[in-house]
């Protein structure tokens, strides 16, 4: 899985591309923990490239939502329709801010 | 006096020339050469033929116009005693001399008969004293010229002094100036020849030996460099291998080698060392070794090859260097990492027939330069996939019109091959190569390894409980799928289950210590669905059991776990527990839309 990351003003758009699983999950929550002490206020997580998430990847997402929240505001982006499946089931689709 | 001495030796040259000639015949020939005979052998027959040599020149002396008779008699026991110590010399001169003393003319106790016949003795003896220093002497013709007329000015002082006894001062004196040019010329020129030209046999011979000896050497060094070469190659389910050396000389410097790195990969590698002969093929030996213990080490690919590379370059003062092509397959999922180190790109046939070739360069020539750095690269094998790598032997065999073979042809006759036989692939592109290069020496080695997978059959793969080994286990399934087609939605929903549940195993089955995960996988073809059965020996745990998550919860509000199996029940069409025989069995079953 690889992260692109792209900064503009207090925007941050990491855009994932890959699966997010056990193995690779653990990379998007280190750049979430990178996240907290920045100036960030608003994260786009583009998922155009992704081809997957399974819970592991929720973890991540809900500590992003959660860090967010409380800075400003997060949006999942470009989501498709295994992913979109995998929230609904979760009920994340309910929690995250999905376009 | 000139004029007569050019008709002496005129006349002489024919005897000399015939015992010459014996000379060389018979120390030319390895039976009849006398340095390969035992040392009592050798004084025998060196005095016997100083003897018969000594008869013939009586018999085919020449006579002055005074009526003396000159003779290259004394050479015979020259030979002898200079080659073969003072017993042969005795042996020849005796048997020259009483031939002289009997048959000769004049004989017995008329004219100079008793004092030729006593030096010819004198002289084998005397020649017989200096075989020591003669063998030592490195330029032996000169030196025999040299005793050759001293021995002849002793033979001549003998007869001044028989003379004077019998006769008087004034006729001995007479008589000796007549004869000693004629003899002192022709006994050293006749002398001097021979040990000249049968010396100059002796080191031919003496290089020849040298020779044949470097020859056997070399055949030895061709033995042991095959051996370290393997010639037998495994059979497995998984895949098969074939590949051939023809070194140009009777050593090479290209090599292959292969080894299983550990259980589930397979390293395959080819080398071609700058250069043939001696040298290529002791550095061959070094890089081949090199390269499988830095791979055998247990560092990262790359890493591997940079170390070899390092221990290559370091005191390489001859600047050899090797282009290698290296691959590793993970023999469970058919997935080949590769390193390509400034040699010619393989050849892929794919199982449909289709011809790739794996051009990416990973880095430098090893050996060339220190600190090299080498990228490892990455492709899928399926199912009868072929990978064939070679060296430039193959593409650079040059016709009689300095044409080469070429990559060109070498890739239509891969793609045209309908073989299915590893061996018979590398062997039609060496008869073709033969062929196309008929008549023309072969100029450098010429090698070529095919790999082909044939994919992993099993129904069922054992796993550690890391998080790494996930992977394995989709491919695993992947693989088993793979023919029935299934949307892309479908290959994600079983790879996020798989992720899922082998992720809760790992995580929670073992407490974590590592364990072993059986993955089943199995095809119901009517039906079209997939059953997926995972086995752990760990902690008793049915997760069917877990409360389910409230999904309805805030971000805030919630926990994270539990979704796990949430996710991989809503995602698969059916999913069943049951503990057995103190394992944990979890199903899946999918249909393979």
């Amino acid at each position: 899985m690889k992260i692109e990351k792209n900064k503009n003003n207090n925007v941050m758009t990491l855009s994932i591309s890959g699966r997010l699983d056990t193995l690779t999950a653990p990379d998007l929550e280190k750049e979430i923990e990178e996240l907290s002490s920045t100036d960030v206020t608003e994260l786009v997580i583009d998922m155009k490239e992704l081809e997957y998430t399974s819970s592991a990847g929720l973890r991540a997402l809900l500590k992003a939502q959660k860090l967010m929240n409380e800075k400003g505001k997060m949006e999942i982006i470009n989501v498709n329709e295994t992913i979109m499946e995998v929230f609904e089931i979760t009920g994340f689709s309910d929690i995250l801010s999905i376009k | 006096m000139i004029d007569e001495l050019r008709q002496i030796i005129a006349a002489m040259i024919g005897t000399i020339a015939v015992i010459n000639l014996i000379a060389i015949i018979l120390q030319g020939n390895k039976r009849t050469a006398v340095d390969e005979k035992s040392k009592i052998n050798k004084i025998i027959t060196l005095g016997i033929l100083g003897g018969l040599f000594g008869m013939y020149a009586t018999i085919d002396g020449y006579e002055l116009a005074s009526g003396a008779i000159v003779s290259v008699r004394d050479v015979g026991p020259m030979m002898a005693g200079c080659l073969g110590g003072p017993i042969s010399g005795l042996i020849a001169g005796s048997i020259a001399g009483i031939h002289r003393l009997i048959f000769g003319r004049p004989n017995l106790f008329i004219g100079t008969t008793i004092p030729c016949a006593i030096s010819t003795i004198l002289i084998g003896l005397i020649c017989g004293l200096l075989f020591k220093p003669f063998e030592k002497k490195k330029r032996k013709g000169i030196f025999a010229f040299i005793i050759a007329i001293f021995m002849e000015i002793l033979h001549l002082w003998l007869v001044y002094i028989y003379t004077t006894i019998i006769k008087d001062v004034a006729s001995a004196w007479n008589l000796v100036i007549d004869i000693a040019p004629s003899f002192l010329l022709t006994n050293a020129m006749a002398f001097g020849l021979m040990i000249f030209t049968t010396d100059m046999i002796d080191r031919y011979k003496l290089a020849e030996k040298k020779e044949e000896k470097i020859e056997n050497e070399l055949n030895t060094a061709t033995n042991i460099q095959m051996a370290m070469i393997p010639d037998e190659f495994p059979s497995k389910k998984e895949f098969e291998i074939y590949a051939s050396m023809t070194p140009a000389k009777q050593v090479g410097g290209d090599f292959y080698d292969f080894y299983f790195i550990d259980e589930d990969h397979f390293a395959f590698v080819i080398g071609d060392v700058s250069g043939k002969g001696v040298p290529a093929a002791l550095f061959m030996a070094i890089a081949k070794t090199v390269i499988k213990n830095s791979l055998k080490l247990g560092v990262s690919f790359d890493e591997a090859i940079e170390q070899a590379n390092n221990q290559l370059a370091e005191g390489n003062k001859e600047e050899m260097f090797v282009t290698a092509w290296i691959g590793i397959v993970q023999i469970s999922t058919g997935k080949l990492k590769y390193i390509n180190a400034g040699h010619n790109a393989p050849i892929l046939k794919k199982s449909n027939g289709e011809i790739l070739k794996l051009k990416e360069r990973s880095g430098f020539i090893i050996a060339g330069n220190l600190n090299s750095k080498y990228k490892e690269f990455e492709i899928q094998l399926n199912k009868g996939d072929i990978v064939f790598v070679y060296t430039d032997g193959v593409t650079e065999a040059n016709n009689k019109l300095n044409e080469f073979y070429g990559e060109e042809r070498l890739i239509s006759l891969l793609e045209k091959n309908e073989s299915r036989s590893l061996k018979e692939i590398c062997n039609s592109v060496k008869e073709t190569i033969n062929e196309f290069s008929k008549q023309t020496e072969q100029f450098d080695d010429i090698t070529m390894m095919a790999f082909k997978y044939k994919g992993n059959d099993e129904k069922e793969i054992i796993v550690d409980s890391r998080i790494e080994n996930i992977e394995k286990v989709i491919k695993f399934v992947e693989e088993k799928i793979e023919k029935y087609n299934c949307s892309n939605k479908t290959k994600s929903e079983i790879n996020i289950t798989i992720d899922e549940l082998v992720g809760n195993i790992i995580k929670y089955a073992y407490n974590g210590k590592i364990g072993d995960i059986t993955i089943r996988a199995n095809i119901d073809d009517t039906k079209k669905n997939l059953s997926v059965i995972f086995i752990d020996s760990g902690i008793k745990y049915n997760p069917l059991e877990n409360p389910k998550p409230d999904t309805t919860l805030t971000a805030e509000e919630r926990k994270e776990g539990g979704l796990g199996i949430l996710v991989a029940t809503n995602l698969m069409d059916d999913i069943n527990y049951e503990y057995k025989d103190g394992k944990n069995i979890l199903e899946i079953i999918k249909k393979l839309n």
